[in-house]
């Protein structure tokens, strides 16, 4: 393999592996899922170098990241019956120091937020605060205007912060898990 | 302040305008300050929170992706910050141009030297600033004309050479035959005549690539200071996209991309079917002709690159830098073929006749060039497909009536000519509810290799699908591929087992060349053996135009296609993708074919198209509807039928019920409006031009000074009578309606939404089009009318339209 082509698929991988992963268990629900997802995608790009615009990568990745993702789900919901509960994704054989595991299960608590937002809303806040996309790289992903994505977002920030105030409040409420 | 905004500018998504505007209004309300502080501050918890991630490919799923060949030598430092000097490949760009001949001139020194001009560059300090350019054609005929009509802004300084003089050009001729990637390569040929001096264009690299397949010719520019021929090399192409393309009617097809920073002047002379997409920090003076049927767009990626737009026929270049467009028409005869209806004597011309039509495909794309911030070409914008797109409110008529459709005509002052008159008439096409009648349809789907495109397959795939979600047990579906082969890849398989067809569907994938009428034959074969009487049969063609018609001609295709529409089996052409320059062919097709033809950019429209109006695109209701007005000179002095510039008919055509037309599906709606001048308006505001008297005969209509015209019906108040003739849908006679109309002297407040919305539709098709017509017409006023007769808008179309006004209002 060529050099330039592999630092290019090195540092497509850097930036946008873990965002896309996210976003394909947002689909998904299974990490394993998720991750063949994305290898696909990030093969994908490397047999469509040549087509994609530096520019339009990541509304590219995520735009077939979404498809394959949904190709997935519609194969395995024909086989299987989807599991309605979230994976659970910080699992992890070593136990972590405090701290970072109260954020961590900050993250999670607030994942399951997301999970709850209308479908289009949570598909914008995630691609904006898990994935890291700007407003016009989602209303590209969306196939929506950027107006519509300022409202999305800008709706899905407020369910949240409402719903987090709330458990704030009360402390035996599902977000004190620590 | 809009909420959102305030969201927006916690997450720093707002312009560097509108964040001022927000700060100051901010500053001037603390309760407003102390809530955007908490807005921003959850915002920020959120992203700390969620982007912290732990999530990665497994070691081993890493060491297989970077085991995959890879089929493209890209520069990685580029591909995330682009940098100028670079060109680098794009994407699309099917060189199918049987013979596409790229004639670069570079005259460096244009615009500086010419200090009059009136575009001069102004973007030293900011490349970033935006900079519109917008210059009148030239009026002058003659293609060397061009260079003086347009300048671009150079980019950052350090790009260009202002030494740069001497004229040069450079003759890339391209012939791609039948052929796998490395003849492909041999068939490009490069000649260099001159070459630019002083400049630094050393680094630049033209690429061009074949789509279908990833095939790439990539030929270095070498700087003037060693004149070497051009390279061109097609590494690792795969051969399945190449073989077959080519054949002549690939003209138009060919798609090109010159993608980097680099600098241009002069005149620049393109012979090439396709698009040609300029990216990059690049500077551009002169002008450019683009022969053939293609469009030119030219766009510099600061901070983003728009591409991969649609330019539908004519000669048209786009220059956008930042978001802002600028078009130039090179020369406006070149338009001969779509100038718009002129205003027309009633008393020369009493008669108006058309074909109606109910395709849209000119409104999505229209849209989807606003969307990417850019100026849709005037010929792509089809003011009747702009109107017809937006189902009208009118009620239809009853399932069991007599008249297939309902006739509404109303006349209101005209909203750019206030003494002027605008008369609206309405087709409301009876509805079918879904199931009444069964359906055989066949899906005709090219998966040739320039499909394997997120936009394209996939989408189509997802379009059938929900297509087929609808479908019930009086439903049958085949469905036949195309590439290199054809394939019948779903047998005539009843709409209750949706899993064999969703799973036929799923199956479907993109590689190959194109031979697309021996699809069709199969598709019409499989039709036909499936026929039901008095059904819906239909072949539905999904394709993104690239249509290599392997009859020996186009005629003989659409001679075929004529042929199989007699036999009762019609056809829907729905486009796809972006690239699509066959937007014309697919549109003669789906006349032939007795057929629509609309443009599926994204699941939104596929929606409106398959799910929301799926009875409109597969239940003809009414075919060969044609529309005569006969205008009262009395009341009436000049006539202008807006948009159907291309479905003129003949007087005589008619009553002529050999002469196709327009066919009208259920549910749908078909308006058209007039602009009419009456009678007792003062003469000479519109003066119309005579003609000398005739030398030979006397009893002609155009006469210098009309005979004065000996009127029937003197006591008549009617304005004009609008007559229908329409057939049923196997029938073969056609049948009549007239609907006399008199002017009720109608202020424009007074008239109802849909009067409203139409005016306005037709208003920013005028506007984008650069109507000579549109009078006093602002873009205020047609955002006031589309908001009057939005109406309940139930599916959201009349929204979107209210927001492609603001985009247009914006980019003008």
């Amino acid at each position: 393999m060529h050099d330039a082509e592999h630092t290019f698929l090195l540092a497509a991988l850097e930036r946008y592996e873990r965002p896309l992963i996210r976003y394909a268990h947002s689909f998904t629900n299974d990490l394993e899922e998720a991750r063949d997802v994305v290898q696909d995608v990030f093969v994908k790009l490397s047999q469509n170098a040549a087509s994609v615009d530096p520019p339009r990568l990541a509304a590219w990745l995520f735009t077939v990241c979404k498809n394959r993702a949904l190709d997935h789900l519609r194969k395995q919901s024909r086989l299987i019956v989807m599991e309605t509960e979230s994976f659970d994704l910080e699992t992890s054989p070593t136990p972590r120091p405090g701290e970072e595991m109260e954020s961590r299960e900050t993250a999670a608590t607030l994942r399951g937020l997301i999970d709850k937002l209308p479908t289009r809303q949570r598909e914008a806040v995630t691609l904006k605060f898990i994935s890291g996309l700007e407003y016009k790289e989602i209303s590209e992903v969306m196939k929506t205007s950027i107006g519509n994505v300022g409202y999305l977002i800008h709706h899905g920030v407020q369910a949240l912060r409402t719903r987090w105030q709330e458990m704030e409040a009360e402390p035996q409420g599902a977000a004190c898990a620590h | 302040m809009k909420s959102e905004n305030l969201t927006a500018w916690a997450l720093n998504e707002l312009s560097a305008e509108e964040q001022a505007q927000l700060e100051a209004e901010l500053q001037a309300d603390p309760a407003a300050q102390e809530a955007a502080a908490s807005n921003k501050e959850f915002c920020g918890f959120l992203t700390r929170e969620l982007r912290d991630e732990s999530l990665a490919l497994t070691p081993e799923q890493r060491a297989l992706l970077f085991k995959t060949p890879v089929h493209k030598v890209l520069s990685a430092a580029s591909a995330f910050e682009p940098k100028p000097l670079r060109w680098w490949q794009r994407p699309a760009i099917p060189m199918a141009a049987a013979a596409a001949v790229i004639v670069m001139g570079a005259l460096a020194a244009y615009y500086l030297n010419d200090s009059a001009e009136k575009v001069e560059p102004a973007v030293a300090e900011s490349k970033y600033k935006l900079e519109e350019i917008r210059v009148a054609a030239s009026p002058k005929p003659s293609s060397s004309a061009i260079p003086k009509s347009i300048g671009a802004p150079p980019a950052p300084s350090s790009l260009l050479n202002r030494t740069a003089a001497a004229a040069s050009s450079r003759i890339v001729s391209m012939s791609a035959a039948d052929a796998p990637a490395d003849l492909l390569a041999t068939g490009v040929t490069a000649e260099k005549i001159a070459a630019l001096k002083d400049t630094s264009l050393g680094q630049n690299r033209v690429a061009a690539t074949q789509q279908a397949g990833q095939a790439a010719v990539n030929w270095a520019e070498q700087s003037p200071a060693s004149p070497m021929p051009m390279l061109a090399s097609a590494p690792s192409a795969s051969s399945a996209g190449v073989s077959g393309m080519g054949g002549i009617q690939k003209i138009g097809a060919g798609n090109m991309t010159l993608n980097g920073g680099s600098t241009y002047a002069g005149q620049s002379t393109l012979t090439l079917g396709g698009n040609l997409t300029f990216t990059g920090n690049n500077t551009y003076t002169g002008g450019t002709t683009i022969a053939g049927s293609g469009g030119m767009i030219i766009s510099n990626p600061e901070p983003e690159a728009l591409t991969g737009m649609v330019a539908a026929g004519g000669k048209v270049i786009h220059l956008e830098r930042s978001g802002q467009t600028a078009v130039l028409f090179p020369n406006q005869e070149d338009y001969a073929k779509f100038v718009e209806n002129p205003l027309t004597s009633v008393a020369r011309e009493p008669l108006s006749t058309f074909s109606t039509d109910v395709d849209t495909a000119s409104y999505a794309n229209v849209r989807r060039f606003l969307n990417i911030n850019a100026r849709p070409p005037r010929d792509a914008v089809r003011i009747e497909e702009l109107i017809n797109y937006f189902p009208s409110s009118e009620p239809a008529p009853a399932a069991d009536s007599k008249q297939p459709f309902a006739v509404t005509v109303e006349m209101a002052a005209c909203p750019w000519q206030p003494q002027h008159r605008l008369t609206r008439i309405n087709l409301k096409g009876r509805d079918m509810p879904a199931g009444e009648k069964p359906s055989n349809l066949v899906f005709l789907v090219d998966v040739s290799g320039s499909m394997d495109h997120p936009e394209k397959l996939p989408l189509v795939q997802r379009s059938l699908r929900m297509l087929t979600e609808r479908l019930g047990e009086n439903d049958h579906v085949a469905m036949v591929t195309y590439a290199g082969g054809t394939r019948v890849v779903l047998p005539s398989t009843n709409g209750v087992k949706k899993a064999d067809i969703i799973a036929a569907i799923d199956q479907l994938t993109a590689g190959g060349s194109t031979h697309g009428s021996a699809g069709i034959k199969l598709a019409y074969e499989q039709a036909v053996s499936g026929f039901i009487q008095g059904g819906v049969n239909r072949v539905i063609l999904c394709t993104d135009g690239d249509f290599n018609v392997g009859l020996s001609s186009p005629q003989e295709l659409e001679g075929f296609i004529t042929e199989k529409a007699r036999s009762g089996v019609f056809l829907s052409v729905l486009g796809f993708g972006t690239g699509n320059l066959k937007d014309r062919t697919m549109q003669t097709l789906a006349d032939k074919g007795n057929g629509n033809h609309a443009y599926i950019d994204s699941v939104s429209e596929a929606r409106k198209v398959l799910v929301e109006q799926m009875q409109g695109t597969l239940v003809t209701i009414a075919k060969d509807v044609k529309i005569q007005v006969e205008f009262n000179p009395a009341i009436i002095r000049e006539y202008r039928l807006i948009g159907y510039e291309k479905r003129l008919l003949a007087k005589e055509d008619f009553n002529d019920d050999t002469k196709d037309a327009g066919e009208i599906g259920a549910g749908h709606s078909v308006t058209a409006l007039y602009e009419l001048v009456p009678a007792n308006l003062p003469p000479g505001t519109t003066p119309a031009p005579l003609v000398d008297k005739l030398k030979y005969q006397t009893d002609s209509v155009q006469l210098a000074a009309p005979a004065p015209v000996k009127t029937l019906n003197a006591g008549s108040n009617e304005a004009l009578t609008v007559k229908l003739r329409y057939k049923e849908p196997e029938g073969t006679t056609s049948k009549l309606i007239e609907v006399p109309v008199n002017d009720d002297a109608r202020a424009l407040e007074k008239a109802s939404a849909e009067f409203k919305f139409t005016a306005a539709v037709a208003g920013f098709g005028m506007l984008m089009r650069e109507s000579s017509y549109s009078g006093s017409l602002t873009w205020d006023r047609v955002r006031t009318l589309a908001r009057e007769g939005k109406g309940s808008d139930a599916l959201g179309y009349r929204g979107e339209f209210l927001q492609l006004i603001e985009k247009a209002a914006a980019g003008k």
